[in-house]
C-alpha cells in the first residue's frame, strides 16, 4: 500500500509539473502580445 | 591549455567510435522499417545498405581496437567531435541515395543542418520525397538534439567514460547524481512531450481533414523537429504549409519548453514548480524574448504597417520565437522575410545569437552565460563603488543557489567571444561570396547558433564554399568549440607526435 501511495505521489507531482510547464509559455505569449499591442497602437497615434 | 596526444590515444578513440558508429547504424532500422511498411523499396534498400555499411565499419575498428579502456578527458572529447562528422557522412548517404540532393556535399549539408539542429535545408522536390527518407531528416533532428553520444550513452556505452563523452557533447549539467540516469531522464522529458505533442498536432491535423496516416506522420515529425529546435518541416513551406493559427500557437509552445534547461524540467516535475518562478536563466530569457521582440516591434513600427494585430502578431512574434529558441520555423515565405524593415531583423539576429538555455536542445551563445557576465559586470561595478575592505557576493538562483566566482565570469565571456568571432567570420565569408552584408550574417548567425532561419542565401545553388562553411560553423556551434579544438589538437599530434 505504502509503495501505491508513493508512485501515486510521484504521478501526481510529475502532472502538476507538466501542466505548469505548458501554461508557462502561455503566459510569455501573453506577455509578448500585450508589447505588440502597445506598439500596433503607437501605429494610429502616429496617424 | 589541451595537452598533446600520443599514439596510444588512438585506440580507445576509435574503439569508441566503432560504438558510436554501430549505435547510429542500429538507428538507421527505423526509416527502413518506415520504407518497408509504406512499400518504398528503394529507399527501404538505401537504408539496409547503410545499415550493413555502418554495422561493417563499426565492428572493423572494435576488432581493430578491441581494448576496452576508460576514456581520459581528451580522448572523450575527441570521440564527440569525431563522431558527429562520421555521423554526418553516414546519416548522408540514404539522402544523397534519394535524387533529391545535387551533390553528396549537398545531403552532408542537410545531415549536419539536422544533426545539429539547425534546420538550414538544401533540399529539392521535398513533396515528392518518400516517407522513410522524410521521417530520416526529422529523426536526425531528434537524434543529434538529445545528442548523438547521449543516444550512446543510453545505450551502448558503459563504464567510467561516460561522463567525459557527455561533458563534450555541451551539457554542462549532470541533472542527476549518475550521468547514465541523467540520460535516461533527458529521454524521459522527450518522450513525455513527444507523446503529448504528437498527440496535439494529430487532432489538429485531423481537424483539418488531413487523413490520419498523414497527420500522424507530419505530427511525429513536426514535434521532432520542434523539440528539438531543428526546424526542418515535412513540406517545403515549413510551418506556412498549414495556414493554421493553432498549429502556430502549439509549435512554439512545444519549442518554447525545448529550449529550457533540462534541470529545471527535473525540478519542476519532482514537486518543486516555484522553479519556474525563481530560476534566474528562465526569468532572463523571458526577458530576453520581451526585449528583442520590442526591438522587432519597433522596426515594424517605424517602417511597416500591417492591416490588423492578429497578423502582425503572428508573423512578428512567431519568427521571433523560432529565432530565440533556435528551432527556425517559419509562417511565412523566405522572400517575404526579405522584405522586413533592417531593425525588425537585427531583432531577429540578436535573438538567434542569444540562444536558448544551457543544457537544452537550443544552441548560440546562451542566455545563462549572458547573465554570468551580467552579474560579473554588477560585481565589478559594486567593488568599484564600495569602501576597500568591503567583500562583494553576488548570487542567482539556477537550480539552486549560485554564488558568482571570477572563472564562472571568465568562462561566460570566453564562450560568448568565440560565439561573437564565429558569427562575425561566417558573415564576412558570406560577404566575400558576393552577397550583402545583413543577409550573409543573418545566415552565418542562424548557422552558427543551429537556428535554420533563412533570408534566401541557403538553396542547392549557393556556392560549396560557403556550404561547407556553414557545415562547419553548425558543428562547432552545437558542440561548443571546446570538443572541436581538442580534436584538432588531436590530428596536429598524429601529424607531429611528441
Amino acid at each position: 500500500m505504502d509503495k501505491i501511495i508513493k508512485y501515486v505521489r510521484v504521478i501526481d507531482r510529475w502532472v502538476i509539473g507538466v501542466v505548469l510547464e505548458l501554461i508557462y509559455p502561455l503566459i510569455t505569449f501573453t506577455a509578448a502580445a500585450l508589447v505588440c499591442y502597445l506598439m500596433y497602437l503607437t501605429t494610429f497615434i502616429k496617424k | 591549455m589541451i595537452p598533446y596526444f600520443s599514439r596510444e590515444d588512438i585506440g580507445p578513440i576509435l574503439h569508441y567510435l566503432g560504438k558510436v558508429v554501430k549505435g547510429l547504424g542500429v538507428l538507421m532500422l527505423v526509416p527502413f522499417f518506415i520504407g518497408v511498411l509504406n512499400k518504398e523499396w528503394a529507399p527501404a534498400i538505401d537504408f539496409l545498405f547503410t545499415f550493413l555499411l555502418s554495422l561493417a565499419i563499426g565492428s572493423v575498428l572494435l576488432l581493430v581496437f578491441e581494448e576496452e579502456k576508460d576514456l581520459n578527458w581528451r580522448q572523450g572529447m575527441s570521440v564527440v567531435a569525431l563522431s558527429w562528422v562520421v555521423a554526418m557522412f553516414l546519416g548522408a548517404i540514404p539522402l544523397c541515395l534519394s535524387g533529391h540532393y545535387l551533390s553528396f556535399l549537398d545531403a552532408s549539408f542537410e545531415a549536419m543542418s539536422a544533426f545539429a539542429t539547425t534546420g538550414l535545408t538544401v533540399v529539392r522536390d521535398l513533396e515528392h520525397m518518400s516517407y522513410a527518407c522524410n521521417f530520416w531528416r526529422h529523426f536526425m533532428c531528434f537524434i543529434g538534439g538529445q545528442g548523438i553520444i547521449l543516444v550512446a550513452l543510453t545505450f551502448f556505452v558503459r563504464g567510467g567514460s561516460v561522463f567525459k563523452v557527455y561533458m563534450g557533447e555541451a551539457r554542462e549539467e549532470k541533472i542527476m547524481p549518475n550521468i547514465i540516469q541523467t540520460a535516461r531522464f533527458i529521454w524521459f522529458v522527450s518522450l513525455t512531450y513527444l507523446v503529448i505533442g504528437t498527440a496535439l498536432f494529430f487532432g489538429i491535423n485531423v481537424g483539418q481533414n488531413i487523413s490520419s496516416g498523414r497527420a500522424l506522420f507530419h505530427a511525429i515529425c513536426l514535434f521532432m523537429a520542434g523539440w528539438d529546435t531543428a526546424g526542418f518541416s515535412v513540406q517545403s513551406q515549413n510551418i506556412a504549409y498549414y495556414h493554421n493559427p493553432l498549429i502556430d500557437l502549439v509549435t512554439a509552445m512545444f519549442v518554447l519548453l525545448g529550449a529550457v534547461n533540462f534541470g529545471v524540467h527535473y525540478v519542476v516535475w519532482t514537486g518543486k514548480p516555484r522553479e519556474l518562478l525563481k530560476n534566474y536563466e528562465l526569468k532572463l530569457y523571458m526577458t530576453s524574448i520581451l526585449a528583442t521582440f520590442f526591438i522587432v516591434c519597433a522596426g515594424f513600427v517605424m517602417y511597416f504597417k500591417f492591416p490588423d494585430f492578429i497578423s502582425f502578431f503572428r508573423e512578428s512574434f512567431y519568427q521571433l520565437i523560432s529565432a530565440h529558441t533556435g528551432v527556425g520555423y517559419s509562417n511565412i515565405a523566405v522572400q517575404n522575410f526579405a522584405c522586413w524593415p533592417t531593425l525588425a531583423i537585427l531583432g531577429i539576429i540578436i535573438a538567434m545569437g542569444l540562444g536558448g538555455s544551457s543544457t537544452s536542445t537550443a544552441g548560440g551563445i546562451k542566455i545563462l552565460r549572458i547573465g554570468i557576465l551580467l552579474k560579473g559586470i554588477k560585481k565589478e561595478l559594486k567593488i568599484l563603488t564600495s569602501p576597500e575592505a568591503t567583500v562583494v557576493v553576488e548570487r542567482f538562483h539556477h537550480i539552486r543557489d549560485i554564488t558568482v566566482e571570477d572563472n564562472h565570469v571568465k568562462m561566460a565571456a570566453i564562450m560568448i567571444l568565440l560565439y561573437i568571432a564565429l558569427y562575425i567570420a561566417g558573415g564576412i565569408i558570406g560577404v566575400s561570396f558576393g552577397y550583402p552584408f545583413l543577409s550573409a550574417l543573418f545566415e552565418s548567425v542562424s548557422a552558427s547558433a543551429n537556428v535554420g532561419l533563412s533570408m534566401g542565401i541557403t538553396s542547392p545553388f549557393m556556392p560549396s564554399g560557403l556550404k561547407i562553411t556553414y557545415i562547419i560553423q553548425m558543428w562547432i556551434g552545437r558542440l561548443e568549440f571546446l570538443s572541436v579544438f581538442v580534436l584538432i589538437r588531436f590530428l596536429l599530434s598524429l601529424k607531429s607526435p611528441e
